[in-house]
């Protein structure tokens, strides 16, 4: 049976998050480890298990969506994607948000695709 | 061919595209710029949302609506970024025939999406129209003895399904760094995230690792790292800033201008740095 978190997730992500063997190989690869709290195959481990604290931490908003989990998983989970959807289920709780542009620093010299993308990814 | 500028060539980084425009003019390439384009929107929804991308769509059917095509032409963007977005919204348009339906039924104001379109990056035009064999023998200027770093980052690269090379040692930049006549530099973190957007809320994330590829290309001998993305630039340059030694990040679209004796439009502060580099080259090569 898939669990309430398993099911937000699929919903959201289109990933079968049950089909994680829990190997690591996305944690090993993943070069953002030391500023999380919780390593990528920690938080398929805790959706498995219908874990909800899972969506306080700050591992997904840490993941730089850089796909290296996803194109590296023997089981074919994007995890990039699952950690959207943690997101996502966050952002849908507390509503849109705007980015707040007198908080950037070098705003003026950021490209445009920079901004676009923290916009995007933080508050979508 | 139809050209897909972006936001960030026309905004931030004028170098890259106008470097780019007059290589094409030299190798006889005609782009032709796709008529009221929109933001790509910088990130693919990863959460199955394909009514994020409307402004991709629209894109795409202001292409598709261009005078005189064949039908099955090719958009061709020079960003990594653009061309990653682009390049999965076209592919779910064509790959699933109810999000394609439902985006044109969303778009009313305009004709049908037709999902003809192919979205390439420019380095594939390079290697699969022009040939690098014959981009080689169109270089005036080889760029002999130059060290070159390639740094794919990620938007080229992954995920597969978008890939323009093999993800886990990608060897087009290489073959493009060969043909004008330079040198490509081997080492371990050309595929490595620079940090992406964390520039904008942690800049700390992004120089701890623009400072490691930085570092590392510098280590394996290069004069000079080669990007294809304007984010992933700011970002390795801000890794520089906190090295000893300078080394420039350049387009890839420069090196190609310099090879063809071009304007590769350095900016000011680059301009001396890639010149002394070059000079240095010349005399090692007498
Ligand atoms: S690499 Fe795939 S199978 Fe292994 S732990 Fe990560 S998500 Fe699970
Ligand atoms: S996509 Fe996210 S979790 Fe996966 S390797 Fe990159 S930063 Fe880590």
């Amino acid at each position: 049976m898939v669990n309430e978190m398993e099911r937000r997730i699929g919903e959201i992500s289109g990933v079968n998050v049950d089909a994680c063997y829990l190997c690591g190989k996305c944690s090993a690869g993943c070069l953002f480890t030391e500023q999380m709290d919780l390593l990528p195959h920690q938080v398929i481990m805790y959706i498995q298990r219908g874990d909800d604290s899972v969506l306080n931490k700050e591992t997904p908003w840490i993941c730089a969506s850089c796909f290296t989990c996803s194109v590296r998983c023997p089981r074919g989970i994007d995890v990039a994607a699952v950690m959207e959807g943690l997101r996502e289920i966050q952002i849908r709780k507390r509503g849109y948000q705007k980015l707040d542009l007198k908080k950037i620093e070098n705003l003026e010299d950021l490209p445009q695709i920079a901004v676009t993308a923290a916009a995007q990814k933080l508050t979508w | 061919m139809l050209y897909y500028p972006g936001c960030s060539l026309r905004n931030s980084y004028p170098e890259f595209e106008k470097s780019a425009l007059e290589t094409c003019t030299r190798l006889g390439i005609d782009l032709a710029e796709i008529p009221e384009w929109n933001c790509c929107g910088v990130n693919f929804s990863l959460s199955d949302n394909i009514m994020r991308h409307l402004g991709a769509v629209r894109t795409l059917i202001s292409a598709q609506e261009m005078p005189d095509l064949s039908g099955d032409e090719k958009v061709v963007a020079l960003c990594s970024m653009c061309y990653n977005v682009m390049k999965r919204v076209n592919l779910t348009l064509k790959e699933d025939a109810e999000a394609l339906e439902n985006v044109n039924l969303f778009i009313d104001d305009e004709v049908d999406y037709r999902a003809n379109l192919e979205v390439i990056h420019f380095l594939q035009l390079l290697r699969d129209d022009i040939g690098f064999d014959h981009l080689s023998d169109c270089v005036t200027v080889p760029l002999k003895g130059l060290k070159i770093a390639p740094y794919y980052g990620c938007a080229l690269i992954r995920p597969e399904s978008i890939a323009i090379d093999a993800p886990e040692n990608p060897s087009i930049m290489e073959e493009f760094i060969r043909s004008v006549g330079a040198d490509p530099v081997d080492y371990p973190y050309k595929t490595e995230c620079c940090g992406n957007y964390h520039t904008v809320m942690r800049k700390e994330i992004v120089e701890l690792r623009s400072k490691v590829i930085v570092d590392s290309a510098k280590l394996a001998g290069a004069d000079l790292v080669v990007s294809t993305c304007p984010l992933c630039t700011y970002n390795l340059r801000l890794g520089v800033r906190a090295l000893e030694e300078k080394t420039p990040i350049l387009f890839f679209s420069q090196i190609l201008a310099l090879s063809l004796g071009v304007n590769p439009h350095l900016s000011p502060e680059r301009e001396k740095n890639v010149r002394e580099l070059l000079e240095g080259m010349k005399s090692y090569a007498k």
